[in-house]
């Protein structure tokens, strides 16, 4: 689904201020692959996600979806866009609408579907997002700022886009709040069957859902694997600045006091299963 | 005076324009924050947090009951001056909170209008850019800082009124894990070091485990209150009030559902494998015995 061959962009080249964003990343993610991305704040996580959709274009490298090159002259960035749905950052900044339902409807009907139609498509990305249906008549100023959250969510996969990139969709939410759009995104993964890339400071959040997790630092790829695998270097993983979670450092201590434990723990429940034999 | 602020059975209510029907966001809260304490306040959102951390410098005033800050009456309209003088503010969004487009001078804002004599804000400046570790910056445009660095410097803007107690409304939320790691040494060295008064809302446990006190608001009410090793170990409460628990805590409680009897105090990685590698042995001694 997705492709990235040898893929490098700078910023201000060739000027005072010349920053490498990403050097050389190649890397591939299969239809329906749920991808967790980590990495602390310039390590290339931002440059890669605007490539992807082709608000940014690569200096060197290839960027292909769907098959498609976006380098190429005959690709049609409009159509890229609609099937890389793209959730900012804070996304709920960018509502604008009179109602939700319009703020939803916004892009399905940029891409030239009907009123109906898209009406239709907005009513069914709420409810995938958890949007109770009597809040769409609402101002979306009106709404919690989870809910304001969802809306925003809501509009980009009303149009639909096989791939959903979303930019620390959690970011400022409440624990409870963070597990509902968590629980929700991983919902639409299986339903609509997206190919999801969840961008997060969270390493227990992206623990919780992603099949494999791509580590980015200086804008290369540092790691790219099942979780297990990924929590197994913990001890690099912290060298880079990275958070991981309590539970992985709890086993690594016991490990090393030599208790008999894998490494690559990360959830409690793992840990628990393994300690209780040797407690009881 | 033991307390910096004292509030006693305060109930905040307020109208909403539409309906015109009152909602009770703060019902019958009573606490002291102790002078020199770091106290972290959690609960989920709408359970009252930034309402109560907004009645500490009488940005709102009690609907009943009473709020003092160092014996100065909140809702005493000719105090105003001595309690916000008292009481420094930072806020979630460090871009809100830039007024200048030089460092020092956002820090000097404060005391330039309470009327501070200029060598002496000068003074103030360095010395609070110096507490937050920002004084390489203070030529520096803010827009230009990180996350964390921005809010170093709106702590360093509170620091100049020389408050006395320093009430922070989910300061790193908007932070990325370096960032909110210095904002939370910065809190925690000025609470240590210089005896600042903290009242720190977050949503993060892993912050409220450095405080010495922790409260959770719940619907308007304190739900819990003690030390974290007093109020982490109570996963099922937690749980209920919509609150993390730390996932070392999480652990101890479930092995515990076994009779195992650990010490379900410990909160942090550090803690957690030196009380499992204590019973581990301990088993192992038991085992070996005839």
């Amino acid at each position: 689904m997705i492709k990235l061959e040898n893929v490098s962009y700078t910023y201000m080249s060739g000027g005072p201020f010349e920053k490498k964003a990403l050097d050389g990343v190649s890397l591939h993610i299969n239809e329906g692959e749920f991808i967790g991305v980590i990495g602390h704040t310039g390590s290339g996580k931002s440059t890669m996600i605007q490539l992807l959709n082709g608000l940014l274009k690569p200096e060197s490298g290839k960027v292909i979806i769907d098959g498609q090159d976006l380098s190429e002259k005959k690709v049609n960035i409009r159509d890229i866009r609609f099937k890389v749905g793209l959730c900012m950052q804070y996304p709920e900044y960018q509502l604008f609408e009179e109602t939700v339902l319009k703020d939803i409807c916004f892009g399905p009907l940029n891409m030239g579907l009907s009123q109906k139609e898209a009406e239709e498509r907005a009513k069914f990305a709420a409810n995938m997002t958890g949007l109770p249906e009597e809040l769409l008549d609402k101002s979306p100023f009106d709404l919690s700022g989870g809910q304001k959250r969802r809306a925003a969510i809501a509009g980009i996969l009303a149009m639909e886009p096989k791939v959903l990139i979303l930019d620390e969709p959690t970011a400022g939410l409440d624990p409870a709040g963070r597990d509902e759009i968590l629980f929700k995104i991983r919902d639409m993964h299986k339903r609509m069957k997206l190919t999801v890339l969840l961008v997060s400071h969270s390493m227990e959040d992206v623990a919780k859902l992603a099949d494999r997790i791509l580590v980015l630092n200086g804008g290369r790829v540092e790691m790219f694997g099942r979780p297990r695998e990924v929590f197994a270097q913990s001890a690099r993983l912290r060298e880079i600045g990275l958070n991981v979670p309590q539970i992985t450092m709890a086993a690594d201590r016991l490990r090393a006091a030599g208790v008999d434990i894998p490494e690559g723990i990360y959830t409690v429940g793992d840990c628990y299963r393994i300690l209780l034999p040797m407690l009881t | 005076m033991d307390n910096i602020a004292e509030v006693r059975n305060l109930v905040f209510e307020y109208k909403d324009e539409e309906t015109g029907a009152s909602a009770r966001v703060l019902d019958g809260v009573s606490l002291d924050v102790r002078r020199g304490e770091f106290l972290a306040v959690l609960g989920r959102n709408g359970s009252g947090k930034s309402t109560l951390a907004k009645h500490l410098n009488a940005i709102l005033t009690p609907t009943s009951g009473k709020v003092t800050v160092d014996g100065f009456d909140t809702s005493d309209d000719s105090k105003l001056f001595d309690i916000r003088r008292r009481v420094g503010m930072v806020f979630q969004n460090p871009d809100n909170q830039m007024v200048a487009t030089i460092v020092e001078e956002d820090v000097a804002f404060a005391p330039e209008n309470l009327g501070v004599p200029r060598e002496e804000i000068r003074r103030r400046v360095d010395e609070a850019l110096e507490i937050v570790g920002m004084s390489a910056f203070k030529r520096h445009a803010p827009h230009m800082l990180s996350g964390g660095q921005k809010q170093r410097v709106a702590i360093a803007g509170a620091l100049a009124m020389r408050p006395e107690l320093l009430v922070m409304d989910e300061p790193t939320a908007m932070l990325d894990p370096s960032g909110r790691a210095e904002v939370i040494e910065t809190v925690k060295k000025l609470n240590r070091e210089n005896g600042m008064s903290v009242v720190l809302i977050t949503h993060y446990m892993d912050e409220a485990v450095r405080a010495d006190r922790v409260i959770v608001l719940d619907r308007g009410r304190i739900a819990l209150e003690g030390t974290p090793k007093e109020v982490f170990p109570q996963v099922e409460k937690l749980t209920a009030l919509g609150l993390d628990v730390p996932q070392a805590a999480y652990l101890i409680y479930m092995l515990n559902k076994h009779g195992l009897g650990l010490d379900a105090s410990a909160l942090n990685d550090e803690e957690c494998a030196a009380e499992l590698l204590r019973a581990l042995e301990s088993r192992r001694k038991g085992a070996g015995e005839p």
